[in-house]
C-alpha cells in the first residue's frame, strides 16, 4: 500500500518528518518498504498483513499514525459533511431495482444514481495524488472512485447508467460459458463460481474485481450508476484465483471490507462527483444493512502483564487502546474494550495485548531470561544426535556430505528403475523437475558426481542423510530416513564402500552382522551378481554394490560409481540396543603367522574364513587378509592370497610347539577343503 | 682387465672412511662407492667383460669390497651418531624441508547447512532446549488448520504448498454434501511448508514445561532462482510452560543472535502478523556489512547501497511470537492455563549472511570445491 505524507495530513496533524514517520510506522508493524521523495511530497510504500484489511487506505494508516505520534485523528469537515438530497420521488426509485440473488456473495449493495454529469479531465491535484500512488488517471468520475477506494478502502464503481439494459441490477453467479469484455480488453469466460453484477440481459461487471467495457463511464457519458458493496471475501477470492486476474478492488474484497463504510464513502464519493463532474443525485437505493454486533472484550491487566512480562498501567493502556479509537469503560483492573467495525482482526482478549505492545513499541518490553526445566531425554531427541554420530564416522573417513533435492524428475527416477506404484506424486509440482518424492537418495547423488565429473574433479566420496518416501511403506507411513553413500574415483572398488558400513556398525557397537549377495530387487539400480545385503538380527539394514552400467550410459557417466542405502530407522534401533562391553586387555603376548597360498580364482575369501572358524582352531583369534593379487607368477584362473592368522592363549604365553600344531591346521583346512597350495 | 687393483681400492676406501667427520660426507661415500653409478657399480659391470673362467674370482672380490664399505659405513654411522645425542632421530628427519606443506589425512566435510544447523540447535542445547524432528509428509491439519491458518484464508497464500496426489482410498465415511468438499480438503496430505507443525506433534503428545528445537527440511512451491528455492531448511523453537512472556523470548532471541552474529549486533523486534502467534515479531539484526550505517530505516539510500541490506539498515533474521491461543485448543491445553513463544528462521538465509553466500542454488549443486571450504 502506498500513501504519500502530504494526503496522510488530511486526516491528521504530522509535526515530524517523513523519515521520522516511515521508523516509527515500522516499528509499529507497517514496514516501510521504501520512501522516496517527489513533487516535495514523500511516497511511502507500506507492506500491510493479510490481518490489517483496514490499513489498505490512507484513512487506516492515518489512524495508526494518530496513534503512534500522540496526535489526534480526525475526517475533514469536507468529508464529514453530509449533502444528501432528499428529492427521489417513489417514481424514480420504481425505475430501478436491486436484485441480489447470491445472498451470501452480496453482503450490501448500495446504488446511487447521479444525472447530467460532465465527464472530462480531473483536475490536477487529484490526477497527482493518484499518479503518486501509480495509478493512471482515466477521467473525472473514474479518478473519484479511485480516490476514495485509496482513502477509504472502499471499493466502489460507476457505471454508465445509459449504457445499461432495463431497470434492474441483479447480482447473480455467472451462467456457465456466459461471457464479458472486461475493463482492461479481454474477453473472459465466466462459471457459476464467479458472481456476476448484471442487467437485464447480460453481465455488466465481475463483482468486486472489475467492471464490463460495455458500461464503462467514458466521455459520452451523462448519467451514472455508482455502485458501492460488501462481497463475500471467499467468493472474491476464487473469482480471482479462477479468472487469473485481481485488482485494487478485488485485493481489498478478499481481505474484508468494514460495513460502516460502504454508504458513507459512497456518499463522500457523490459529493466529490458533484464537486468535480456536477450532475444531481436522484436515487440513492440500498439493501439490508448487515447487523453488527459490536465485539466486546474484557482486557485483564495481569493477563497483560503475563503476556508481555512487563507493567502496563491502567492510564497507559486505556490511552494507547483509545487512540486507535476503541471504546473503554473500567471495570477494575480489567478494561472492557468496544472494537470499531473495521478492526474485524481484533478478535480475543491476546488481539488488545498485542496493539498495546505495538503502540507502546516492542523495543520498551524488558528483556530477561525464562527458567528453563530440563526434559527428559525421548527417543525422538536423541535421533539428531545419532545422525551426528554417524555423520562424525563418514566424515572421518574423507566423505563428504551432500544435500540434494528430495523433489525429483520421472525422467530421472524412471532410469533407476523404479516402478510408478512406487512412487508418491506432488499434485501441483511447478515443473516437471519436481513431480516425485524421492524413493531412494541415490539418483539424486549419483547426478551429483555426474556434475562433479564435468567439473573434473577425482576420487568423488559424497553422502547425504534424509527422508526417503514409497508409498509402500505401510498404510499410515510413507517416509523413512535413509543414509546413502555414493563413491567414484580411479582407485575405488566397491570393497570401500564394504568397508565403511563395516565401520559405522563397529563404531557404534553393533557387533553381529553379516553380508550376504543380494537378490532382490529393493534397490533396482544395483547390478546383480556385484550388490550385497547387509544383514542385522536377521533383517536387512542396507543394501550396496555397482551402479548397472545401463544406467551410467543413460547419464552419459564413463567411470563405475558404488553405493550404498542404509535404513537409518533401524540402525538407531540397534545402536539403542548396543552396549559395548569392556574386554580385559590381554597378558599374554599374541603371535602372528603369514601363509601365501594360490587357489582357483573362484573360490571366496569369505568361505576360507568359514570353512576355519569351523575348524576350531585353537587359539586362533582372528583371521584376516594380508595381500591378494594375480600377476604373473600366478597360474590362469587363480589367485595368490596372503592370509594372517593371530595365535594367542588367556592364561600363558603359546610354546612354539602349540603355535605350530595350531598353524598347521590352518594349512590343512586350506590344502583339503579348497585345494590352496602354499606358496 | 683381471688385474684390476683390488689392493688400491681397498687402501682408498679405508683412507676415505676415516677422514668422513659428518653424515654429509658419509653419504657422499655412500654413493660414491654403493650409488646407482658408483664404483662397486661400475665393477660389477665389467664381469661380462672377463673370460668366463675369471669371473667367479673377480665377484667373489667385489662382494668382499661390499661388504668392507658396508661394515665401515655402519661402523662410522655409529661413531658420528655417538657425537651427539639422539643422532639416528636427526638423521631421520635431516632431510626434511620444513618449508614444504603440512601433510594430512583428507577429512570430509558436513554440508555447510548441517553445520548451521549444528551451530543454531548447539546454542538453544546449551540453554536446556531439546531437537525434536518430524516427517517432511505432513497433513493439511497439521500443517494449517492447528495453527490457526483457515481454509480459504488469504494468510494461506504465504504458504505456498506442494500437495500429494492421493494414493489410498479412505475408508472413513466422508459427510454428504457440501461439507464433503472441505471434509477432503482437510484430510489432503502435503509437504510441510514449515517446520512449526512439529508444534502441534510435540504439544500433543507432551506436557510442559516444554523448550524445543525444530530442524528440518520444508517446502514451497516458489520457482527457483539466486534467493528461491522449492526446498530450503527451517529451524523452528518454542517454549511453553505456566508464564513464559514476551519479555522471555526477546531474552532468548538476544542471547541466540549476538551467539551467531558477535555481541556487537545490535537487533529489534518488529509487530507483525502470523496467524499462528499473537503478539508477533519479526526480527531484525543490524546489517552485518555496513553495521546499519548506509541505511535509515525504511529509507532507499540512492547511489551507494550496501549490498547486503539494500540500504535498509537491517537484515530480517527470523518470525517469532507468543503462541496463539487457537493453537494451545487444538493441541488440548485448557485456555489460559499455558503461555509460551514460538519462532522460526530460514537456515540458507543465516548461512548466506555468515559467509557471505549470495546464491541460494550453490547449497544444493553439491560442488566439491564447494563442500570443502567448510
Amino acid at each position: 500500500m502506498k500513501v504519500t505524507y502530504n494526503w496522510l495530513k488530511d486526516f491528521v496533524d504530522i509535526t515530524v518528518s517523513a523519515q521520522k514517520i516511515a521508523g516509527l510506522l515500522t516499528m509499529a508493524g507497517l514496514e516501510v518498504v521504501y520512501l522516496e521523495e517527489r513533487h516535495g511530497d514523500w511516497i511511502f510504500d507500506i507492506e500491510i498483513t493479510p490481518n490489517r484489511p483496514d490499513l489498505l487506505s490512507v484513512i487506516g494508516i492515518a489512524r495508526e499514525v494518530a496513534a503512534i505520534t500522540g496526535k489526534r485523528f480526525r475526517l475533514p469537515r469536507s468529508i464529514y459533511k453530509q449533502r444528501n438530497n432528499k428529492n427521489s420521488s417513489r417514481r424514480l426509485s420504481e425505475q430501478l431495482k436491486i436484485s441480489i440473488q447470491d445472498k451470501t456473495g452480496c453482503l450490501l449493495y448500495i446504488a446511487r444514481v447521479i444525472k447530467g454529469v460532465n465527464v472530462g479531465d480531473s483536475p490536477y491535484w487529484l490526477r497527482r495524488r493518484l499518479e503518486m500512488l501509480g495509478l493512471r488517471s482515466v477521467n473525472n468520475v473514474v479518478d473519484v472512485t479511485n480516490y476514495i477506494l485509496l482513502e477509504s478502502g472502499q471499493p466502489l464503481h460507476a457505471f454508465d447508467l445509459g449504457r445499461l439494459q432495463g431497470d434492474s441490477i441483479v447480482v447473480r453467479r455467472a451462467i456457465n460459458g456466459e461471457e464479458i469484455i472486461t475493463l482492461d480488453g479481454q474477453r473472459r469466460s465466466l462459471d457459476d463460481q464467479i458472481l456476476i453484477i448484471a442487467d437485464d440481459r447480460k453481465p455488466i461487471a465481475i463483482a468486486g474485481i472489475m467492471g464490463g467495457e460495455g458500461s464503462e463511464v467514458n466521455a459520452a457519458t451523462r448519467d451514472i450508476l455508482l455502485e458501492s458493496a460488501i462481497f463475500n471475501p471467499i467468493t472474491i477470492r476464487r473469482a480471482s484465483r479462477t479468472l487469473g486476474l485481481s485488482s485494487e478492488s478485488s485485493s481489498r474484497f478478499e481481505r474484508g471490507v468494514d460495513v460502516q463504510g460502504v454508504d458513507f464513502y459512497s456518499m463522500r464519493a457523490v459529493n466529490l462527483i458533484r464537486d468535480i463532474a456536477g450532475g444531481r443525485l436522484i436515487l440513492s437505493k440500498n439493501t439490508t444493512k448487515p447487523r453488527l454486533q459490536k465485539k466486546k472484550i474484557i482486557l485483564h491487566l495481569g493477563q497483560l502483564k503475563r503476556m508481555l512480562g512487563a507493567d502496563y498501567g491502567l492510564a497507559q493502556t486505556e490511552r494507547i487502546l483509545g487512540s486507535l479509537s476503541f471504546s473503554i469503560k473500567r471495570h477494575g483492573n480489567n478494561l472492557e474494550v468496544v472494537v470499531p467495525s473495521f478492526r474485524s482482526d481484533i478478535k480475543r482478549e491476546v488481539d488488545l495485548i498485542e496493539e498495546v505492545a505495538r503502540i507502546s513499541g516492542y523495543e520498551n518490553i524488558p528483556v530477561r531470561l525464562p527458567r528453563i526445566v530440563p526434559q527428559g531425554v525421548q527417543e525422538e531427541v536423541s535421533f539428531w544426535d545419532k545422525k551426528r554420530v554417524v555423520r562424525n564416522i563418514l566424515i572421518s573417513q574423507g566423505i563428504n556430505e551432500a544435500i540434494t533435492y528430495s523433489l525429483l524428475s520421472r525422467d530421472l527416477i524412471n532410469k533407476f528403475g523404479y516402478s510408478e506404484s512406487q512412487l508418491v506424486l506432488v499434485d501441483n509440482p511447478l515443473t516437471n523437475q519436481q513431480e516425485i518424492l524421492r524413493p531412494s537418495i541415490i539418483p539424486a547423488l549419483v547426478s551429483r558426481i555426474e556434475y562433479n565429473l564435468n567439473q573434473q574433479q577425482k576420487d568423488i566420496r559424497l553422502f547425504e542423510i534424509g527422508d526417503i518416501f514409497r508409498r509402500d511403506y505401510s498404510e499410515s507411513q510413507q517416509e523413512k530416513t535413509s543414509l546413502a553413500l555414493v563413491y567414484c574415483g580411479i582407485d575405488i572398488n566397491p570393497l570401500y564402500i564394504k568397508g565403511t558400513l563395516e565401520l559405522i556398525l563397529k563404531r557404534v557397537g553393533v557387533k553381529e552382522f553379516e553380508f550376504t549377495l543380494c537378490n532382490d530387487s529393493h534397490s533396482p539400480y544395483l547390478q546383480k551378481d556385484f550388490s550385497l545385503s547387509l544383514i542385522v538380527n536377521n533383517r536387512i539394514l542396507a543394501r550396496l554394490g555397482v551402479i548397472k552400467p545401463e544406467i551410467l550410459e543413460g547419464l552419459d557417466i564413463k567411470n563405475y560409481i558404488f553405493a550404498a542405502e542404509l535404513d537409518l530407522n533401524y540402525l538407531f534401533i540397534e545402536i539403542n540396543n548396543a552396549q559395548k562391553q569392556y574386554i580385559p586387555i590381554p597378558i599374554y603376548p599374541e603371535v602372528r603367522r603369514d601363509i601365501s597360498i594360490v587357489l582357483k580364482k573362484n573360490i571366496l575369501f569369505g568361505e576360507i574364513v568359514k570353512g576355519i572358524v569351523k575348524g576350531r582352531i585353537p587359539y586362533l583369534i582372528e583371521i584376516g587378509l594380508k595381500d591378494c593379487y594375480s600377476g604373473r607368477q600366478i597360474p590362469f584362473g587363480y589367485k595368490g592370497l596372503t592370509l594372517f592368522c593371530i595365535y594367542r592363549a588367556d592364561d600363558h604365553t603359546l610354546t612354539a610347539q602349540e603355535i605350530e600344531t595350531a598353524h598347521q591346521k590352518v594349512l590343512d583346512i586350506l590344502k583339503t577343503a579348497f585345494s590352496a597350495q602354499q606358496r | 682387465m683381471s688385474n684390476f687393483d683390488f689392493e688400491n681400492l681397498n687402501n682408498q676406501i679405508e683412507q676415505d672412511f676415516a677422514a668422513a667427520s659428518t653424515s654429509e660426507q658419509l653419504e657422499a661415500l655412500r654413493i660414491k662407492y654403493l650409488g646407482r653409478k658408483g664404483i662397486v657399480a661400475g665393477l660389477t659391470s665389467r664381469i661380462v667383460a672377463l673370460p668366463v673362467e675369471q669371473r667367479p674370482e673377480f665377484g667373489r672380490r667385489i662382494n668382499r669390497i661390499k661388504q668392507k664399505i658396508s661394515s665401515l659405513l655402519a661402523e662410522s654411522q655409529q661413531r658420528l651418531g655417538a657425537l651427539s645425542s639422539g643422532g639416528a632421530i636427526k638423521k631421520a628427519i635431516e632431510d626434511v624441508d620444513m618449508t614444504l606443506p603440512g601433510i594430512t589425512q583428507a577429512l570430509g566435510h558436513c554440508h555447510l547447512i548441517t553445520q548451521t544447523i549444528e551451530e543454531i540447535c548447539g546454542i538453544f542445547v546449551r540453554l536446556g532446549f531439546v531437537v525434536v524432528e518430524g516427517p517432511e509428509i505432513e497433513s493439511e491439519y497439521n500443517n494449517f488448520t492447528a495453527l490457526n491458518i483457515p481454509l480459504e484464508h488469504p494468510s494461506r497464500d504465504v504458504f505456498d504448498t506442494f500437495y500429494l496426489k492421493p494414493f489410498h482410498i479412505k475408508t472413513v465415511v466422508a459427510k454428504r454434501g457440501k461439507n464433503q468438499r472441505l471434509q477432503n480438503q482437510a484430510s489432503r496430505l502435503l509437504l510441510r511448508s514449515h517446520t512449526s507443525p512439529v508444534q502441534i506433534r510435540v504439544m500433543r503428545s507432551r506436557k510442559p514445561p516444554l523448550a524445543v528445537v525444530v530442524p528440518g527440511k520444508v517446502y514451497r512451491p516458489d520457482a527457483v532462482d539466486a534467493s528461491h528455492s522449492f526446498m530450503f531448511h527451517q529451524i523452528e523453537g518454542f517454549m511453553v510452560d505456566y508464564n513464559i512472556a514476551f519479555s522471555d523470548l526477546k531474552g532468548i532471541l538476544e542471547l541466540f543472535a549476538k551467539s551467531i552474529f558477535g555481541e556487537a549486533i545490535k537487533m529489534r523486534f518488529r509487530p507483525h502478523f502470523f496467524p499462528f502467534t499473537e503478539p508477533s515479531a519479526e526480527v531484525d539484526i543490524s546489517c552485518i556489512l555496513c553495521k546499519g550505517k548506509r541505511g535509515i530505516s525504511g529509507r532507499r539510500i540512492g547511489g551507494n547501497r550496501c549490498p547486503v541490506c539494500h540500504g535498509k539498515g537491517w537484515l530480517e533474521i527470523l518470525g517469532s511470537g507468543m503462541i496463539h491461543p487457537n493453537v494451545f485448543k487444538q493441541v488440548g491445553y485448557s485456555a489460559g492455563r499455558y503461555s509460551g513463544f514460538a519462532f522460526g528462521m530460514g537456515v540458507e538465509r543465516i548461512a548466506m549472511l555468515k559467509h557471505g553466500i549470495n546464491d541460494i542454488r550453490i547449497f544444493f549443486e553439491n560442488d566439491l570445491r564447494f563442500l570443502r571450504q567448510f
